[in-house]
């Protein structure tokens, strides 16, 4: 019942948020403040402009999605009542984000969209890697959220205003400190290079919330925090530098680690961490047609996105896991194909357009950034053009990694491999000690079926939305650039077909161990932290409480001490006395003296 | 010696005392004569009480008739047994001034509260009533004598006058811890006294007078090496004292003579004969010794932290309820002696006052808890908010007082005096010392108060409590409350 | 409006007789409902007190609004200086001494005031249904209400003695209430932790009385309004001293690292509504005292401490949270989060400046309605499990306790500053404050103290989350449901309903408070 009515609830939500695009649909940008005195006039502050609007339809189209798909996905489990409130609350908090002009305001949302997170990661409390994953993702963001609201303090203060209509680009080098702060926070809510390692982990929670967390909301806050406080950042040229940097090398070192995952969710939240990458590296540019092209990109990429995490929930609501192993062992001989054509057909538009095949939306928003990375490293940026460089490399790299690991993974799904023993062998290893593979076990060998309509629909929305979406860009489009990015996808799906045909999966350790963060981060934070939590309550109990302990040992002692004196003899008494006498007299002589 | 003026207006109060003595000696003397002291039979009960009853209402009446001189006589200012002095004002050796009247209230008040008390302890102890009661009139006198003495002559015979008969009352009982109190209290005694005159006597060589206006406009005069001198004789009086208010480390007799005498008799003690006792080092002190050309102040200050550190660390750990209280009056009398060193006498007096209306009430209940459990542990006290509400929380207001904590506020108040005047007076080292003791303090009386909360109690403890006892008690919380609400009268005592 | 005031300190006194006067046979129930009544007579009077402050015309509301812009701050100028002042009573009371009974509430004090009245009215609520092992609610109520006296005589004293002599009036009875009511498994330990939290405190409070009677040397008054209209000048010497005295004495009752000793032990052991009030109010009174007398009477000299100040708090929000990453008992864990938390006060009040203030005394206000339903909550769990070990409470307690489960994990997420409820705005603005100092402290050290802090608050997160892992979520097959244990009752629901309310309501509207104090 309750939980009726918040699906309800949330799902007309979402609906509203959608329809309020519309309706500031071509409104002129404009903010607005309560007319109050003091911090509430600055605190409620809210804003719009098409930046707004563009992500206030995000939001909706894909939580109203999500909200719909969840009522299949999460059928007959308990606690859905809580869930879709949390998922109605994540929503509500993004919104924030959207419409806020004061930064108190984007503060607020910003952390509860993390917190959102964080209990809908942990949907699944029984399970292990659901707490620590749901932990992992909060304080990662937590931290970077520190240096956000340092950020804020440090331009709010120079600026003289919290809010960011207010806020006059200053080219000063406080504009600089500032904006690295905030930039801290976006690196953590997007989870950018160096605190990547969250997103991958956050996959226990349910498929539908990675499809929100990943396409819509929280991640992409991050982007669209750069890309509301553009002048901002441009004004600081070194930032941008800094962010060019981080992009170019998470879009690398994300996407190789896509290429060794193994489970499907884990490669699609990978390729999620690359593509924010990419957008950040059109942000980067610091040129409006850079920002113009990462926003792009983040409009395709939510579709087919959320699309393709739908399409992996599918998959884990049907077989029950979501890995290789278990898909394969589930499916001989491409026998997904055949039971779940639609869950087949829309996951192919999703990953085609993820690996930039020409014609599909993520093709465009890609082609549009490569675009105008050439055009900033060609007529540079004051005397700095290498963060353009940077970027248009590394885009060309991740888009050849992308190819790579999205055919891979349409293959070895999909199909069955040619040579059936390696084809098999290639993934057997990971059964064991794999959480999610032992759930497989527990499920029961129900026939295989596509997922019920509440799933599907959306996947199809999402999935003619991923179809026409670029043709809105499509009009100023560079047939070379398009031809660079289109040989370049090649280079990157050709070897993984050769690979498949013949049934090996090469996986470097190096990029199984997703370059060993997670141990480094272990070393270097964890342990010392929880050695130094010994060290206090050790310091506490035997430096601190020593001390009071002492005194009042030696209190007890004392008075002891003097019980004994009190011997009931008289003559000591006088003794006693006696030479109190004489230490007075001398205590007289010194003070005469 | 020749007395040229004197005004008996003033010495009415002490004569008052005395004449009192004298009549209930002759009262005592007539009733019939018992076939001996030793055994104190049955048969002779009625007889005692009876002549209790007539020592009781005979000295009660001169004390309250004293007390009420004393009321008369504040703010007047009185002299008597003056003489014409070589130079400067006529030397009197009794003066009656706000700070005798303050002194003399205080001793006189605990006086009346003692006879009180003994009228509902004494019944069955061995204690003859009528010896008992004219000692305790000799030391009231002496005490008053003392307060309002301003020559030392007088003022070491009137120590004598309340030295001499608090020992005799410590032995009435005449049993074999008595008779060793006693001893000790009289050795002890005995040493101050030489010790005093000692310095006396060197005071009385340096500047040929015993009055003490008179020493202290001398001794401005003399040169240093003699000052040296003059300063060991003021210590030596100090310490003559210190044994009779038992400063350390002169305290030592005092646990045990408290322990062996009957509880009334330690109330005496702590209430009557301290007060005495420091009626005359206020005197002494502040009219005489403490000069320029002779400082006392830090040695009293050094006596004055000492006394209170040990004092209360001694009493931490006792599980006697009067060896309890003995060792806290020591502390106690540290708090004293602090404001003395500061030369603030308001504080001094206040505080005397404060201390000596919870502790007579304090050692009022222990006398109603030790006839019913004689062997006086504090856990002989649990449960006894629960069981007996009137004496407990009377009890728990007292000890609050003493450790100076809301809703003691009459404790508070005087502390807090004696903190400011140690304060003003630059002795930041002195306030250090006094704050750590009121934690001690505050850990001392606690023990106490927590045995009285603890419940279940194993055996419960209800007493007959008779009305004697109910008076003292109740007028002393009643007294300690209302000085809680307006603190000010205890400030208004010494002008 | 003085009339009122006095009933205020006078009502809980009043209650508190009564019941001791009633029989002892007197059911447990009817004594908390007097308690209940009298303390719902005191709240509603401060609310009325509140009106008249929140309402623009009336004097104390408006003469906050002067908010100082950081140029010319002289040392420390707005909250705490008590210019005017709502209800005011100024009557001698030892003149001998210089002693003045003067009482008055202002913008400062107030919101405290209502709070200590709400939280004391809770506590007697849920002593309706639920109360300790020990019984006796006779007594236990009297001394809530005897303690409530203290906290508002506290909060609205304005001459020093006054506030001293309020300040010591919680001391027995508090320790009363752990001694008797505390911990039934541990009488030992509760013994001590009640004697280790009154020891201590007297030793402080003595020593800031000390303090106060060096103020009293160098200006002649123990007023604080003629103090805050001409304070004591100088940052040497004798109000140099008489700031550290004063400040120990705040900082062993805040509390203050190395100080906060007597903390984990005195709230561990003591009873539930025991936990809720020495959390909730009476680490107030030293964050209080801070704002109320150094900053305004010792301006100079609090310039000079104020670093060092600073520096313990920080200190204190990163050791407290580090030890809590240690806790195995649920309680202690809450009880050290309060010294990571009061160090963010501390840290705030040393800053110096309006912004920094204002967060102190917003935090005051957060911390005590956060952490009241923390204990309160702790309390619940205790209760239903006979212990506070983590260990032997076992986890997954969403799938035993869920609505308790879901309630405690709310308060640790409002607790560890989450914005949009209740502890994030204090944190924040002590914060800001540290990142822009009164420009006479060294700005350099406070920078580097902030980020420290800000390190702090990744800490805070880490612990509370560590304890919902531990407690709430969980592998429920393997910590069956205890049969006794029932979910959220409705006593329950009643008493934390206010709290829950509030922690969201001062959350999204911190106007409400913020702009009584400093306009940002």
């Amino acid at each position: 019942m309750i939980t009726l009515a918040w699906r309800v609830l949330g799902t007309a939500f979402s609906l509203a948020v959608a329809a309020a695009a519309a309706l500031l649909w071509q409104v002129e940008p404009q903010t607005w403040a309560p007319d109050l005195s003091g911090f509430s006039g600055t605190l409620y502050a809210v804003r719009t402009d098409d930046l707004t609007v563009l992500m206030l339809a995000i939001v909706g189209v894909v939580a109203s999605c999500v909200q719909v798909y969840s009522i299949g996905y999460l059928h007959g489990e308990p606690r859905t009542a809580s869930y879709t409130a949390i998922v109605t609350l994540f929503t509500a908090a993004m919104v924030t984000v959207v419409v806020a002009d004061s930064l108190f305001l984007l503060l607020i949302g910003w952390e509860v969209m993390g917190v959102c997170s964080y209990l809908l990661i942990g949907q699944y409390w029984e399970r292990r890697d659901a707490r620590a994953g749901a932990v992992k993702a909060f304080l990662m963001t937590r931290f970077g959220d520190v240096g956000f609201l340092f950020g804020i303090f440090v331009l709010g203060v120079a600026g003289g205003s919290f809010r960011i209509s207010e806020l006059e680009p200053s080219g000063s080098g406080l504009a600089t400190v500032g904006t690295l702060l905030l930039l801290c926070g976006v690196v953590g809510k997007s989870a950018q290079i160096p605190l990547q390692t969250w997103l991958p982990d956050a996959m226990p929670g349910p498929a539908p919330v990675s499809a929100l967390i990943h396409a819509a909301t929280m991640v992409a806050a991050g982007v669209f925090l750069v890309a509301r406080m553009f002048d901002v950042f441009v004004a600081a040229p070194g930032t941008l530098s800094v962010l060019a940097v981080i992009a170019a090398l998470t879009m690398v070192v994300a996407a190789l680690c896509a290429t060794a995952a193994v489970e499907v969710k884990r490669i699609l939240a990978w390729s999620t961490v690359s593509q924010l990458a990419v957008m950040f590296g059109g942000l980067a540019l610091g040129t409006d047609d850079g920002r113009h092209a990462g926003l792009f990109h983040l409009l395709t990429h939510a579709a087919f996105k959320a699309l393709l995490f739908l399409c992996a929930g599918v998959l884990l609501h049907q077989v029950g896991s979501a890995t290789f192993a278990v898909l394969r062992r589930r499916a001989r001989r491409g026998v997904l194909r055949k039971l779940m054509p639609v869950t087949f057909g829309t996951m192919t538009i999703g990953l085609a357009a993820l690996a930039g095949v020409p014609g599909l939306s993520g093709f465009f928003s890609k082609d549009s950034v490569v675009e105008a990375a050439w055009h900033a490293a060609r007529d540079g940026r004051g005397d700095t053009s290498w963060p353009a460089w940077l970027v248009l490399v590394a885009v060309l790299v991740t888009g050849m990694l992308t190819a790579f690991y999205c055919t891979r993974l349409w293959l070895w799904v999909f199909f069955g491999s040619p040579a059936p023993l390696g084809g098999l062998g290639a993934f057997e290893e990971e059964d064991l000690g794999d959480s999610s593979a032992v759930d497989a076990q527990e499920q029961p060998y129900h026939p295989l079926r596509d997922g019920s309509p509440w799933m599907l629909a959306p996947m199809v929305l999402l999935a003619l939305a991923t179809l026409v979406l670029g043709y809105a860009e499509a009009s100023q489009l560079d047939p070379a650039v398009a031809g660079v990015t289109t040989l370049a996808l090649m280079f990157g799906a050709v070897p993984a077909y050769s690979l498949w045909k013949r049934g090996a999966d090469p996986r470097p350790a190096v990029l199984e161990r997703e370059f060993g963060f997670d141990a480094f981060y272990q070393l270097a934070v964890v342990r010392p932290v929880r050695f130094a939590a010994g060290l206090v309550v050790t310091g506490d109990r035997d430096v601190i409480d020593g001390w009071v302990r002492g005194f009042g040992k030696a209190g007890t002692l004392a008075s002891d001490g003097f019980r004994r004196l009190q011997t009931g003899n008289v003559q000591t008494y006088l003794t006693a006395a006696v030479l109190g006498v004489v230490a007075l007299a001398v205590l007289a002589g010194v003070i005469a003296s | 010696m020749n007395i040229t003026s004197t005004d008996w207006q003033a010495a009415a109060v002490p004569l008052i005392l005395a004449l009192t003595a004298i009549a209930v000696l002759i009262a005592d003397s007539l009733r019939p004569p018992k076939p001996s002291q030793d055994d104190d039979t049955p048969a002779d009960a009625p007889g005692r009480r009876r002549a209790h009853l007539v020592a009781t209402v005979l000295s009660a009446a001169g004390i309250v008739a004293a007390l009420v001189g004393t009321v008369l006589l504040r703010d007047e200012q009185l002299v008597a047994f003056c003489r014409e002095a070589v130079e400067g004002p006529p030397e009197c050796s009794l003066v009656v001034e706000p700070l005798t009247i303050g002194l003399w209230a205080v001793i006189v008040a605990g006086g009346l509260g003692v006879v009180l008390l003994s009228a509902y302890g004494l019944l069955d102890g061995r204690v003859p009533p009528g010896e008992y009661h004219f000692l305790l009139l000799c030391a009231l006198c002496g005490g008053t004598v003392l307060a309002g003495g301003r020559d030392l002559a007088t003022m070491v015979i009137a120590l004598e006058l309340v030295s001499l008969p608090s020992f005799a009352m410590v032995a009435l009982r005449r049993d074999r811890r008595g008779s060793e109190a006693a001893v000790k209290a009289f050795l002890v005694s005995v040493l101050s006294t030489a010790v005093m005159l000692f310095g006396i006597s060197y005071l009385y060589g340096l500047t040929g007078s015993l009055h003490l206006s008179t020493v202290t406009a001398r001794l401005a005069a003399i040169d240093a090496d003699e000052q040296r001198v003059a300063l060991a004789a003021g210590l030596f009086v100090l310490v003559g004292f210190g044994f009779k208010i038992a400063a350390v480390p002169f305290h030592a007799w005092l646990p045990d003579t408290y322990v062996g005498a009957p509880v009334e008799v330690t109330a005496f003690l702590a209430v009557v004969s301290k007060s005495a006792g420091v009626a005359g080092l206020v005197v002494v002190t502040t009219q005489g010794l403490s000069t320029q050309a002779l400082d006392l102040r830090i040695a009293i200050a050094v006596v004055a932290a000492v006394t209170m550190t040990v004092g209360n660390l001694a009493a931490l750990r006792q599980v006697e309820a009067v060896r309890l209280l003995a060792w806290s009056s020591i502390g106690q009398l540290g708090f004293l002696l602090a404001p003395l060193a500061a030369n603030d006498v308001r504080a001094v007096v206040a505080y005397l006052a404060a201390y000596a209306v919870v502790t007579l009430g304090a050692f009022g209940v222990v006398a109603v808890v030790q006839r019913h459990r004689p062997g006086g542990l504090l856990s002989d006290y649990r449960g006894m908010v629960r069981t007996e509400p009137g004496v407990g929380a009377a009890l728990v207001f007292f000890l609050v007082v003493l450790a100076g904590l809301p809703p003691g506020l009459v404790g508070l108040f005087t502390k807090f005096a004696a903190f400011q005047a140690v304060v003003d007076a630059d002795l930041g080292w002195l306030a250090g010392v006094m704050a750590v003791n009121v934690m001690i303090g505050l850990a001392v009386y606690l023990r106490w108060v927590a045995e009285l909360f603890r419940l279940p109690v194993d055996e419960p403890f209800s007493v007959d409590v008779e009305t004697p006892a109910v008076a003292v008690i109740g007028t002393c919380a009643g007294a300690a409350v209302v000085l809680s609400v307006l603190p000010a009268a205890v400030f208004a005592l010494a002008g | 409006m003085s009339a009122l005031l006095l009933v205020l300190l006078g009502l809980p006194l009043a209650g508190a007789a009564l019941l001791w006067l009633l029989p002892v046979v007197l059911g447990d129930r009817i004594a908390a409902l007097v308690g209940t009544v009298v303390s719902g007579l005191v709240l509603v009077g401060s609310a009325v007190l509140g009106y008249r402050w929140l309402n623009p015309g009336s004097p104390a509301g408006t003469q906050q609004a002067d908010s100082v812009p950081a140029t010319d701050l002289p040392a420390y100028d707005g909250p705490g200086r008590a210019a005017a002042m709502l209800g005011d009573t100024n009557v001698p009371w030892l003149p001998a001494l210089d002693v003045r009974f003067h009482v008055g509430v202002d913008a400062v004090s107030l919101p405290l005031i209502v709070l200590s009245a709400l939280l004391v009215l809770l506590c007697c609520v849920y002593s309706l249904r639920i109360t300790p092992q020990a019984g006796r609610m006779r007594s236990l109520v009297a001394l809530l209400l005897i303690i409530e006296t203290g906290v508002i005589g506290t909060f609205s004293a304005l001459d020093l003695v006054l506030f001293f002599i309020f300040f010591e009036v919680v001391l027995i009875p508090m320790w009363l209430v752990i001694d008797i009511w505390g911990d039934h498994h541990d009488r030992a330990g509760r013994r001590l932790a009640a004697n280790r939290f009154v020891l201590m405190t007297v030793l402080g409070s003595a020593v800031m009385l000390i303090g106060f009677l060096l103020v009293h040397a160098e200006s002649g008054t123990f007023d604080l309004v003629a103090l805050a209209a001409n304070p004591v000048p100088g940052g040497t010497g004798v109000p140099l001293t008489a700031a550290i005295l004063i400040a120990v004495g705040l900082a062993v009752k805040m509390p203050i690292w190395p100080l906060h000793i007597w903390l984990p032990d005195a709230h561990a052991k003591a009873p539930t509504v025991g936990s809720v009030l020495l959390a909730g109010l009476l680490l107030k009174l030293g964050s209080y005292g801070m704002v109320r007398i150094l900053l305004p009477v010792l301006p100079d000299a609090m310039v000079e401490i104020a670093p060092y100040l600073a520096g313990f708090s920080v200190i204190a929000i990163v050791l407290g949270s580090l030890a809590c990453l240690a806790q195995t008992d649920v309680k202690r864990l809450i009880a050290y989060s309060s010294v990571g938390h009061m160090g963010f006060i501390g840290l705030g009040i040393a800053t110096m400046s309006a912004v920094g203030v204002t967060g102190a005394l917003f935090a005051n206000i957060a911390h005590g309605v956060i952490t009241g339903l923390l204990f309160f909550l702790a309390g619940a769990i205790k209760d239903r499990h006979d212990t506070s070990d983590l260990r032997l409470i076992g986890r997954a307690l969403y799938a035993r306790l869920p609505r308790i489960g879901a309630l405690l994990t709310f308060a640790c997420l409002a607790s560890l500053g989450l914005p949009g409820l209740a502890g994030f705005w204090g944190e924040m603005l002590a914060l800001l404050g540290a990142y822009e100092p009164n420009e006479a402290l060294p700005r350099a050290t406070f920078l580097t103290l902030m980020v420290i802090a800000g390190v702090g608050t990744v800490l805070t997160a880490a612990y509370f989350l560590r304890l919902v892992r531990n407690l709430c979520q969980g592998d429920p097959a393997q910590y069956p449901s205890t049969t006794f244990a029932v979910d959220l009752s409705r006593i329950e629901l009643v008493t934390w309903t206010p709290l829950i309310v509030l922690t969201v309501l001062l959350g999204l509207w911190p106007a409400l408070l913020i702009d009584r104090w400093v306009l940002l």
